[in-house]
């Protein structure tokens, strides 16, 4: 940081050219007690600003919170509407493993109870 | 059932809010604040910031007012020096006028009353930090000038200093309300009390006023120790304002640091329970339990 002053000795401290003079830098010193925005001194104006900034902030805080909320809760109920549990998939899936085997035993049946109805005939005449 | 994905999001939730959890302690740990934003609590925000405001101008009148309080103790020392020269000089004075002193003598106390008069205008030009002590605001050259013998005033009004809210002190005593008016000053007295020495006359009218001058100078000279003592009770106030100021300002800011302390832990022992969980519900299904 560079100083645009770098010596103290060149602010215009008073209203005279005098060297001793201090009145503006009381002047200025007295801001800090003056009125100067909107009745209130800069330091109270600073305070309530910021109060209100900060408030507005936490009323945004807290809806965005309550909307995530809702978001969040909304999520699980679609999801245990539309997802899928792997448990009862792997169930399911058995199930139909197993009715798959057993259709294809009666289907095995059916084929060597034919093969057999057709061994009948070839050893009378044969 | 069918909350599978839910059962993982939910844990993912209790792993994050546990860091959140943990990021906070550990910010309030290290920083010793209770707030990180203005939005955790806005009406302690708005109130530090007052704090604040009173806290820098606390600083700055403790400073200010040791600035101030070393130039008058320098300019008390000088006039020290002063009273005691102008009191040699009275006594100087008063023997000279004693009707048995011969013309010589006379001469002899005339040059020393000289050198005498030389030392009280060097006191009265007496500087601190390159600013000459008794030229009020124009302290940039000396208080008095000697032109053709004749001692006057070059300074003006003494500037006001501020060491508190609304006290407001005179930046120490112009030269001519120390030393005396031009035409009539501790300089003019001196001087003809030398040109009375000198032509081996009684100075008796000059030992009146040269009286006169040593009084004003006594009396002016204990201004300097009451705003002394004014300072340091402004000091002394400030001093004790402040660290009231701190103390308030710790009690809306300042962190519970056994209460941070256990909050990590807590966040800590939640976040790994919940990782943990995760880990098992993540790899665990029926499909594990069916033959390849």
């Amino acid at each position: 940081m560079q100083l645009a002053v770098p010596d103290s000795s060149q602010i215009q401290s008073g209203a005279s050219n005098l060297a001793g003079d201090n009145s503006i830098a009381l002047a200025v010193a007295d801001l800090r007690t003056s009125s100067v925005v909107s009745g209130q001194t800069a330091s109270q104006y600073h305070a309530e600003s910021a109060f209100q900034v900060g408030e507005q902030i936490s009323y945004a805080t807290a809806q965005r919170d309550a909307a995530q909320q809702m978001l969040d809760s909304m999520n699980k109920q679609r999801q245990s509407v539309e997802g899928v549990s792997i448990d009862q998939e792997a169930a399911n899936l058995m199930q139909y493993q197993r009715a798959y085997s057993a259709a294809a035993r009666i289907l095995t049946a059916i084929d060597e109870m034919l093969r057999t109805a057709m061994t009948i005939g070839a050893s009378t005449t044969g | 059932m069918r909350a599978d994905l839910s059962l993982t999001s939910n844990l993912v939730d209790a792993i994050r809010n546990a860091k959140e959890t943990q990021d906070e302690a550990i910010q309030q740990l290290s920083s010793g604040k209770r707030l990180r934003s203005i939005s955790d609590d806005p009406a302690a925000a708005a109130q530090l910031i007052g704090l604040h405001s009173s806290s820098a101008a606390l600083d700055a009148y403790t400073a200010g007012t040791a600035t101030v309080r070393a130039r008058f103790a320098a300019a008390d020392s000088a006039l020290a020096t002063g009273v005691q020269l102008a009191t040699r000089a009275v006594s100087l004075a008063v023997s000279g006028s004693n009707g048995t002193v011969s013309a010589a003598e006379r001469q002899s106390i005339a040059s020393e009353l000289q050198g005498v008069q030389d030392q009280l205008l060097a006191t009265a030009n007496s500087q601190f930090n390159g600013r000459y002590l008794f030229s009020g605001e124009a302290d940039s050259s000396p208080a008095f000038a000697s032109v053709n013998g004749a001692v006057t005033y070059q300074g003006s009004h003494p500037a006001t200093v501020e060491i508190a809210d609304g006290v407001q002190i005179a930046n120490g005593q112009a030269g001519n309300a120390l030393f005396g008016s031009d035409g009539s000053n501790i300089f003019d007295a001196l001087s003809g009390m030398i040109q009375s020495l000198s032509s081996n006359s009684s100075p008796q009218n000059s030992v009146a006023a040269l009286q006169s001058s040593l009084n004003q100078l006594i009396t002016k000279r204990v201004s300097y120790g009451s705003a002394m003592s004014a300072m340091d009770d402004a000091v002394t106030s400030a001093t004790d304002s402040k660290q009231r100021v701190d103390t308030e300002q710790n009690q809306i800011d300042g962190a519970d640091m056994t209460t941070a302390a256990s909050a990590l832990t807590q966040a800590q022992v939640a976040q790994s329970a919940a990782s943990a969980a995760f880990s098992k519900v993540a790899s665990m299904s029926l499909f594990d339990y069916l033959p390849r």
